[in-house]
């Protein structure tokens, strides 16, 4: 019981920790990647900490949908985060049911609503803008997220992820669920090369256009919960290569997935800085390689089961 | 040197006039403006340019007093498309006739009782027009985008009709930096006004200067001396790379391209530094004036920048293979933003923006600054008229400015810098300044009345020409892809503003 306390004690820690981590990882790298020294290791932290402390600016043309949504985005982060096992130590309610995979990706598509209900509240034309095309996204990506994973714990015969994720899985499905699963990923977080998260052009923007109108305290909630997606999204990649390659016991090995991830950050930086963002009529044949693989994952699952 | 002719015609013969004259053969649209003359009288202007001669004819028709329209030429010259909305701002005269007047350079922001150089005498000016095309429909929507913008440039507000992510229309309105300098330049004493001309558009510093010392020297018939005429030259070409590489950056910027922009705006950097060992400052700010330098430069100065040139013409190599090997930038840009030569000819844009789509006028073919036309260059225009293409020839010609350059510095001739100017310019005389500053065709007209003071000041910025052609290429264009398009132009706002 004790050994189960100290687990859930560790992964409440590295929710807490490893996300604001691992953006400074892939901000520092970023800048090395352009030959620039970058700003202080730890300079995306004490931006988070210096916005909190801000009163923001919030349009009187807004309603409670704009200045909710941040929260309603923290409390779910917070919460798939905590449920979630992406750290390697124990997930909190492990094996309740509260991890099921469908709840999940509902959970992440409830998180996309308000923000794009949110951009749609300012009026702005860039909201409007980025809402459409982060709406177009979703139904792009919830494929290959919904098919990888299921496709990952099949063996498990549970759709609770807490335990599927940890069950045993041949490296062909863990690879080929993984893969899926980063490119669904980039395309959720809106990394490149879907979205370029340092553009200051609005017409090309798709997350970015759905938070220009958000300052201060809310504009550093929302930058912290994708911070907390980034990691986690990462931390579930790593646990199901781990998994395949290494065997259950290793994925269950915070030193490890936490290595893992920081390892997924790097790649992203070092990616980010050499690749050109698609266009926006490529973006649904690239999404489309994640439900492929997703595909391709399920069957070998099913086969070789 | 330039030949001014004049041709005074009634207003009536105006249009039959210019049209059968800008048909000739070798002859191109220059600008078209208005000015007043010593009696009070408002004079309506159009400069022609023939390439084969590198002479240039102004014909010039006077409007009645009390009247407000004058019959447009756009429908036979659409070149004038800008200049007659231009006119109408400034003037409060309305051309007759033309497709979309409104206004273009005073926004709605201005009180519509503000008419720079309308006079009680004139009469009852035109009302002013800031009506924005818009289109109806089911799945049409508007995009306003400025004139506040996010990034640090200037002010400008773009209006997008979309359907769904597909632009429809743009309708460009300018403005916000209007600062009446052609107003000032004519009222201040010609000794002076280089440094205001100068920063008319300030990343085209050395060809705003050029240009305004050209078309004074041919106002009083000054000859440059060699060494000076060299030292032009480096200067021009140096602000040419140095801006082109920016634009490659920005290019890069745009579609995240994050490796080459940083590449390409360390290099920008370095060739500023160029211009700031020749002149002592980055953007070369008041080494050029009439009658030749304002300074010598030390032989020092020029060793040491063919030492930098040779460092950095292999570095712009390196990073230009980085940038146009990538397959991701060759998508990304290719069939992009297409301005096809028939559009280029009729709208008469100038510069990369024209070479892109197989035009080959180049103002240092044909017309006399620093030591060209005589020193050839050798640019092949693309054929494509998309974005890839405007990033090629900027590449090519930061190669060939390279080229030049070092061909220049190895014989600078040892003569003074400064020729002597007359206190007073030619009366009744026209000078005219063209100049290929690195977005194009940059003309400075100054009019000199009875005195010899300069009466009328006009800048036609290479962007006041080319602002057109983005809304033109942008049609049909993912609203995603228009600031890569936008950037692939590259224009000023300031230098169309004025």
């Amino acid at each position: 019981m004790s050994n189960v306390l100290i687990g859930v004690a560790l992964h409440c820690l590295l929710v807490a920790s490893l996300p604001i981590l691992l953006a400074c990882v892939i901000r520092k790298t970023k800048a090395r990647m352009q030959g620039r020294p970058g700003p202080p290791f730890l300079q995306p932290a004490l931006d988070l900490a210096k916005r909190l402390k801000k009163s923001d600016t919030v349009s009187e043309t807004t309603s409670w949908v704009f200045r909710a949504n941040p929260l309603v985005g923290v409390a779910l982060t917070v919460w798939l985060a905590l449920v979630l096992p992406w750290t390697g130590a124990t997930p909190i309610l492990r094996g309740s049911g509260v991890a099921d995979l469908i709840l999940i990706v509902y959970l992440l598509a409830a998180i996309r609503f308000f923000a794009i209900l949110a951009a749609l509240d300012t009026g702005s034309a860039f909201g409007g803008l980025g809402a459409s095309r982060e709406a177009a996204l979703s139904v792009l990506i919830e494929p290959g997220l919904v098919i990888g994973l299921a496709a990952a714990s099949l063996s498990s015969r549970t759709l609770d992820l807490s335990i599927g994720l940890g069950s045993p899985v041949r490296p062909t499905v863990a690879i080929l669920s993984a893969a899926a699963f980063l490119i669904a990923a980039l395309s959720e977080l809106s990394r490149m090369p879907i979205d370029d998260t340092t553009t200051h052009l609005e017409l090309t923007m798709v997350h970015e256009a759905t938070i220009l109108e958000y300052s201060g305290r809310r504009l550093a909630l929302i930058e912290w919960t994708v911070m907390i997606r980034t990691a986690m999204f990462f931390g579930i990649a790593a646990v199901l290569l781990v998994n395949g390659m290494f065997g259950p016991d290793a994925a269950t090995n915070p030193l490890i997935i936490g290595t893992g991830v920081i390892a997924a950050g790097l790649f992203l930086a070092v990616f980010e800085g050499v690749s050109v963002k698609l266009n926006w009529r490529r973006v649904p044949s690239f999404v489309a390689f994640s439900t492929a693989l997703a595909v391709m994952s399920a069957f070998v699952a099913a086969v070789e089961r | 040197m330039i030949g001014v002719e004049v041709s005074v015609v009634s207003l009536d013969e105006w249009v039959p006039t210019i049209s059968a004259r800008i048909r000739r053969k070798g002859w191109r649209y220059g600008h078209l403006t208005c000015r007043r003359d010593e009696e009070g009288k408002r004079r309506l202007e159009i400069l022609l340019l023939n390439l084969t001669t590198s002479t240039s004819e102004v014909i010039s028709a006077a409007i009645p007093s009390g009247q407000a329209d004058i019959p447009s030429i756009t429908p036979t010259v659409p070149a004038a498309h800008w200049a007659e909305r231009a006119v109408g701002d400034l003037w409060g005269i309305r051309a007759d006739g033309h497709p979309a007047f409104s206004s273009v350079i005073l926004n709605e922001a201005w009180p519509t009782d503000v008419i720079p150089f309308h006079r009680a005498a004139d009469g009852i000016p035109a009302i002013r027009n800031t009506h924005l095309l818009s289109a109806h429909g089911s799945g049409i929507h508007e995009i306003p985008v400025g004139p506040v913008h996010a990034g640090i440039i200037e002010p400008g507000h773009f209006r997008f009709t979309c359907i769904g992510e597909v632009i429809l229309n743009l309708e460009i309105r300018h403005g916000f930096q209007h600062r009446g300098i052609e107003n000032r330049l004519a009222t201040t004493p010609w000794r002076l006004g280089r440094f205001l001309a100068e920063s008319a558009s300030s990343d085209e510093t050395v060809a705003n200067g050029l240009a305004h010392a050209v078309a004074l020297e041919r106002l009083s018939e000054t000859r440059v001396p060699d060494r000076a005429n060299s030292i032009r030259t480096i200067s021009l070409e140096i602000e040419r790379i140095a801006n082109h590489i920016g634009d490659l950056g920005g290019l890069s910027a745009d579609v995240g391209f994050a490796i080459g922009a940083a590449t390409f705006a360390r290099l920008r950097g370095v060739a500023l530094g160029l211009g700031q060992t020749l002149a002592g400052s980055r953007f070369q700010r008041g080494l050029i004036c009439p009658g030749g330098l304002a300074w010598d430069i030390e032989d020092t100065r020029l060793t040491d920048l063919g030492r930098s040139l040779a460092e950095l013409t292999h570095r712009i190599h390196e990073a230009c293979e980085l940038f146009f090997t990538n397959p991701g930038i060759n998508e990304r840009y290719q069939g992009i933003g297409i301005l096809p030569l028939a559009s280029v000819e009729e709208l008469g844009i100038v510069g990369p923006s024209a070479r892109c789509a197989g035009s080959h006028y180049d103002a240092r073919r044909h017309f006399d600054h620093a030591l060209y036309p005589g020193f050839v260059t050798n640019i092949q225009p693309q054929t494509t008229g998309d974005c890839y293409a405007r990033a090629i020839i900027r590449r090519d010609e930061i190669m060939d400015s390279l080229d030049i350059l070092s061909e220049v510095l190895k014989n600078v001739p040892k003569t003074s810098v400064l020729a002597e100017m007359p206190d007073d310019l030619a009366p009744n005389g026209i000078g005219i300044g063209i100049v290929e500053s690195w977005r194009g065709e940059l003309i400075h007209w100054i009019t000199t009345g009875p005195t010899g003071t300069i009466s009328r000041y006009v800048i036609r910025d290479p962007s006041f020409q080319n602002w057109i052609g983005i809304s033109l290429a942008g049609r049909n264009n993912l609203i995603a892809d228009f600031p890569l398009i936008n950037k692939s132009f590259s224009l000023s706002y300031a230098g169309s503003d004025l």
